[in-house]
């Protein structure tokens, strides 16, 4: 096994444990949503979810064309129509003021925070290894597409709040 | 459609948007989405924002 594919799943496995250890944390403080947010996050899942669809679906065809842009984006483009995805969500979501729950605050330092370490991580990882690797974009341009999503996320949430402070 | 009625029975009983929203359990952000017309409450939540005001379905929630 190499040492990328083990720092990988070491990786996703201490973020799995976190998510849990957050998630156990945020239902003993009991996040909830009323009844206009779930609405709300309910059509914000189906937005992000066909936009997913669509773009998987082309990444795929565009795969099959010799020469496509798609075959040097390699992993790297594949995750790009996740993080698009998500980004999507919460870009609706906080637009509709259903990204928090009731009384809960979350923690959008955290979350600015994550997003400048992933492209700091990005930027010493394409000076040491460089931006391609056997033909197709390297692994590390992921970190790049995290920290521009956890940059939006924050950027949205505080364009909202300006524009909720100017209309109040 | 904006529910002027609903906006004047809660400043009739001196309550904030925040203050009512605490009251039946929701967001903010919801008692004003229905005071503007954005969204539709269920027969629920009406209920216990009639509850809370005081008013009965009709007085909040009937469009004349």
């Amino acid at each position: 096994m190499s040492m990328k594919l083990l720092g990988f799943i070491t990786g996703l496995i201490v973020a799995l444990v976190l998510v849990m250890i957050i998630k156990s944390k945020a239902t003993k403080t009991m996040k909830t949503f009323d009844e206009r947010q779930m609405v709300e996050r309910a059509n914000a899942f189906k937005i992000a979810y066909w936009v997913l669809a669509f773009f998987v679906c082309m990444y795929g065809i565009l795969m099959s064309v010799d020469g496509a842009l798609v075959t040097y984006l390699g992993t790297v483009g594949l995750f790009s129509g996740f993080f698009l995805s998500v980004a999507i969500f919460a870009i609706v979501c906080i637009w509709k003021e259903a990204y928090q729950g009731i009384n809960e605050n979350k923690n959008w330092l955290l979350i600015g925070l994550i997003g400048v370490m992933n492209i700091v991580v990005f930027i010493y990882d394409t000076m040491k290894y460089g931006f391609v690797e056997d033909g197709a974009l390297s692994f590390h341009c992921i970190n790049l597409e995290c920290g521009i999503l956890m940059v939006v996320v924050l950027v949205t949430y505080m364009l909202k709040k300006q524009l909720d402070k100017r209309e109040d | 459609m904006k529910n002027l009625k609903l906006k004047a029975a809660r400043a009739g009983k001196d309550l904030s948007q925040q203050a009512l929203a605490e009251a039946v359990g929701v967001s903010r952000q919801t008692i004003n989405a229905i005071e503007k017309g954005d969204y539709n409450p269920t027969i629920k939540l009406c209920l216990a924002i009639c509850k809370v005001l005081e008013k009965t379905l009709d007085e909040l929630f009937w469009e004349d």
